[in-house]
């Protein structure tokens, strides 16, 4: 630990720390680009330069490149280091452009910040400037090449540390140009994070072209709702309107960085379809009124048919304090009849696989980076948990191996060895890999997938896991999967509320940011089910098809509008905070004059226009209209002081924004070791005397875009989204006379849907994949046996 | 009591005296006094000497402003251009300080000489964008701020006078 003094304090600093590190951890802040914490020091701005006047260094020297040392005696504000300073960043700005008043970074620029820090206030340079032509990169990201700075950030970003290829520099010296060899959308999921790191407006997030500038967005420390990770992000909002979200740094969790799903999937929170008012069958009401009228539902179910006709969904996209106040609602009503997943499959291994979590064998995101030897069963991280590939490549870079086992054809940035294994041989293979791992490796790690894998691979997982003293992570499905499964518990799961309303004893249904409709796997039958309904009470904030069908719709707040926690898939509680007040965006209201002039309108009220309330207020108030015992659910503090006397939720009374969270475990659940890896009566046939191409089985499947229920509401990662597919093996697809990209049938029973076949050698043979994308029913046929055919159109 | 008697009729005097000078009262608004060359009252938003809106909706002015009584909306023309989709004044509440004025890079927001514009409600005062915009440049007739801004909208990249042509990523040709 070496010691050394920077402006006359004494700082110890660990081993390998450069000397812009050491400075900062004093709380002096010298200008620099291109060294970033994730990706080091390449020494290519020369701005960060001090004076060393003791120690082996001596004279101004670049402060990122030289480790700190025992004796060194350093001053940054010496003048020859701030002349230092000054010429360079005079220098940096020969060829930049004048053009910060439509520059999307402006007012939240690091070269128009260290510009004026380095001391350059006055253009002293006459001559002709450099230009670039800049590319199309996709509808994520915009170039304008002028205005770089040559720090490399971007390129060190995108190849070395998420492991693009598609992106790279060209040209030296002052002629240098960072980009694609031609035109057209960056290939990297995580391309998002060049408008991060970019420290001028070369990169922009092109989604918030234009919008606004950074010191009118109201912001908050939060967490992203899109995958079961739960990064760190702060949304950025402008009258009323969500504009960006931006990466928050939290290094227990994502470090740094954030998915494109993440940074770009939030625009489902301004459409202009998305749920404003309260209604009753369609006629808009107010919120008493419809208040009035959903007690009224409720209270003459339970007295018709008792208090079991009343059935309540929570969400595992919704937040712990939502989904405890539904519970706490249910067991006021004294009805059993509650779940927190539409998707019971899923539900039952997603509440086995918490219960086999403990603090012994539990890994953070961060800790996948310092893994030597990672198994994957069956999980497609990219697709699946987007940052978790991130953190896998870091790993790799440090020299881990990684393995497999996944039918699909598996993508990751990084080298890996795949084994295309059906579920089925998912805890063979993994015995096999372990005993190899077992001898060599001092940090192994197991993570293992919560969709394809069966309950009988999950248990092998924590199995090996326990035994051989390995790391265990599981993925789940969305941000608060955890604390949905814990507070579900043992109780029941969707199958059996549905078969609850199909024999007519369930009468009332509350949806609580959930989509049977849309979402459940078999939505004929949901849809048929949800008919018998007396009445459906829906709460949501996406324009679902629940929502539409719903008898008393309340507008509820998404994860920007409210505060809140969800826990992510190792168990880590996090709070997010509001960030603005939920709305009618002030530019979607004006009266649209003659164009293209128009403004917002010119009458003014106290009250927000279209305002929506988090879910647990209204939940808080049927319950206090009922007359029940509501003082738990009153405000968000009762709610989480009633929550942490819950043993296992002890671990939220001392949390707090901008944390790095705190630990659940969720303690076995001992119901769920009845069910195999098929829900009953669904199990496959087992297809005697029928070829094995012919009888292939079928998966449903997540993708980065396109799949996850949130993010299917944002136009721009829609754009990304696939054309609906299904996947084989290619000798499977041969055996069937089939060919890459021919159009086909897939059908099971009386289910069908049609779409283009892709075949793969790195699929697992005997399987199928196709995409849970909208509008197109993979789901239905997930599980079963399929046949395909070739369509003829 | 001699003291007294000075004081009042020294009054008398004065009233007197007063009486047969020219009075310094103009008859407002018959009559109008000339204003000095610098009076900055009523804003207004320039075009450049195209023709074209000179505002990029930076909200430079909007930051600036004291009294917070400047807000807008960018967006993109959809030729690379940014404009104000709206732009709302509320001169109830302008102290005609004119830092807008100072603050803008490209000359748009422009302080005039009239200073009648009074009205009787409140919310008259309310200028939007189609009050605000003029058709002249205003004080500066010739300049034109995206032809030194360095990006190509006016002009195609590299076209401007002050810049080298595109560089070419394709060869490694000093």
């Amino acid at each position: 630990m070496p010691k050394l003094i920077i402006d006359g304090l004494e700082v110890e600093v660990p081993e390998g720390t450069n000397v812009l590190e050491a400075a900062k951890k004093l709380g002096i802040v010298i200008p620099h680009f291109c060294y970033h914490s994730a990706m080091g020091a390449v020494g290519a701005c020369r701005l960060c330069a001090m004076k060393f006047v003791e120690g082996p260094v001596k004279g101004v020297q670049v402060s990122c490149m030289i480790k700190a040392q025992d004796g060194m005696v350093v001053e940054t504000a010496d003048p020859d280091a701030m002349r230092a300073r000054r010429m360079v960043i005079e220098w940096l700005m020969t060829n930049h452009p004048h053009d910060c008043p439509v520059c999307d970074e402006g007012g939240m620029c690091l070269l128009q910040d260290y510009t004026i820090a380095g001391g350059h206030g006055i253009r002293r340079y006459k001559g002709k400037k450099r230009t670039y032509i800049s590319q199309y990169l996709g509808e994520f990201i915009e170039q304008e090449m002028n205005r770089c700075i040559q720090c490399y950030r971007c390129h060190r970003f995108y190849r070395d540390y998420a492991g693009g290829d598609d992106f790279g520099t060209k040209r030296i010296a002052n002629r240098t140009f960072f980009g694609r060899f031609k035109d057209g959308w960056l290939e990297s999921e995580f391309a998002g994070n060049l408008a991060d790191v970019c420290p001028t407006g070369v990169f922009t997030d092109k989604t918030y072209h234009f919008r606004a500038r950074a010191w009118e967005l109201e912001t908050a420390p939060s967490v992203c709702p899109h995958c079961s990770l739960g990064c760190n992000l702060i949304p950025g909002a402008k009258l009323r309107e969500l504009l960006v979200i931006k990466a928050r740094e939290n290094l227990k969790v994502n470090g740094w960085f954030i998915c494109d799903r993440g940074r770009f999937g939030y625009r489902f929170a301004s459409r202009p379809d998305r749920p404003r008012k309260f209604t009753l069958n369609g006629q808009e009401k107010s919120r008493d009124e419809a208040t009035k009228a959903a007690v009224g539902i409720i209270s003459d179910a339970v007295a018709k048919y008792g208090p079991g006709s009343v059935a309540l969904a929570g969400s595992p996209r919704t937040s712990l304090e939502n989904n405890f106040a539904l519970k706490k609602l249910a067991s006021l009503l004294n009805t059993g009849n509650i779940c927190f997943s539409i998707d019971p499959l899923r539900d039952r291994k997603e509440r086995r696989a918490i219960s086999l979590l403990d603090a012994a064998d539990s890994r953070s995101l961060q800790d996948v980076a310092f893994s030597d030897f990672i198994i994957v069963v069956g999980t497609d991280p990219v697709n699946e948990a987007p940052m978790l590939a991130l953190m896998m490549r870091q790993a790799s870079l440090k020299g881990a191996r990684t393995a497999v086992i996944d039918p699909r054809p598996v993508k990751l940035p990084f080298d890996f060895t795949h084994i295309p294994a059906r579920p089925e041989e998912f805890a063979e293979k993994l015995t096999g890999l372990l005993n190899e791992a077992a001898g060599d490796s001092k940090n192994p790690l197991i993570i293992c997938g919560t969709n394809i894998p069966g309950i009988d691979a999950i248990d092998a997982c924590s199995e090996a896991a326990g035994r051989l003293n390995c790391g265990l992570f599981y993925t789940l499905s969305s941000a608060n999967s955890f604390g949905a499964a814990v507070l579900a518990g043992e109780g029941p799961d969707f199958e059996d509320i549905l078969s609850g309303i199909e024999s007519g004893g369930i009468r009332v249904l509350i949806a609580l940011e959930s989509d049977p409709l849309g979402r459940y796997s078999g939505e004929e039958r949901a849809s048929r089910a949800l008919k018998k309904l007396d009445s459906l009470i829906v709460m949501d904030y996406l324009p679902t098809e629940t929502v539409n069908a719903a008898n008393a719709l309340f507008p509820t707040a998404a994860y920007a509008e409210m505060d809140g926690i969800f826990i992510n898939n190792e168990g880590r509680a996090q709070c997010f905070s509001r960030a603005y007040i939920p709305g009618i965006p002030v530019n979607y209201m004006g009266p649209k004059l003659k164009p293209p002039e128009l403004h917002p309108p010119r009458e003014f009220s106290p009250e927000v226009p279209g305002r929506s309330f988090p879910a647990w207020e209204y939940l808080g108030d049927i319950a206090r209209e009922m007359g029940l015992d509501c003082c738990e659910m009153e405000t968000l503090s009762a709610i989480r002081a009633s929550l942490s006397h819950d043993p296992r939720f002890a671990a939220i009374a001392g949390l707090y924004p901008e944390s790095e969270g705190a630990l659940i475990t969720a303690g076995p659940v001992d119901r769920l070791q009845a069910y195999g890896p098929f829900p009953a009566g669904e199990k496959p046939d087992a297809g005697e005397g029928l070829k094995p191409v012919d009888r292939l089985l079928l998966y449903a499947t997540d993708l980065t875009f396109g799949t996850e229920e949130i993010s299917v509401y944002s136009d721009k990662t829609q754009l990304r989204a696939p054309e609906p597919y299904v996947m084989i093996n290619r000798e499977d697809a041969k055996e069937l006379g089939l060919n890459d990209g021919d159009w086909v049938k897939v059908a099971s029973g009386s289910l069908g849907i049609s779409c283009a076949l892709k075949t793969s050698a790195s699929c697992a043979k005997g399987a199928a994949f196709a995409p849970r994308l909208t509008g197109f029913d993979a789901a239905a046929l997930s599980g079963k046996t399929i046949r395909i055919t070739r369509e003829r159109v | 009591m001699s003291g007294l008697l000075t004081g009042l009729f020294e009054a008398f005097a004065t009233t007197l005296r007063e009486m047969f000078r020219k009075p310094v009262t103009i008859q407002y608004p018959e009559e109008k006094k000339p204003l000095s060359a610098r009076a900055r009252w009523r804003i207004v938003l320039t075009r450049d000497p195209e023709g074209e809106e000179r505002c990029v909706a930076c909200y430079l002015c909007s930051a600036v402003c004291p009294v917070s009584c400047i807000s807008m909306q960018s967006a993109d023309r959809g030729d690379g251009r940014r404009y104000p989709e709206w732009f709302r004044i509320n001169f109830g509440r302008c102290i005609l300080c004119g830092m807008c004025e100072e603050a803008c890079p490209t000359l748009a927001i422009q302080l005039t000489p009239d200073y009648e514009f009074c009205k009787y409600k409140a919310l008259d005062m309310v200028y939007e964008k189609e009050d605000l915009l003029i058709d002249g440049t205003g004080k500066d007739r010739e300049y034109n701020f995206y032809k030194h801004a360095g990006i190509g909208v006016v002009n195609p990249k590299g076209k401007n006078p002050d810049e080298y042509g595109p560089v070419d990523i394709r060869s490694n040709m000093p």
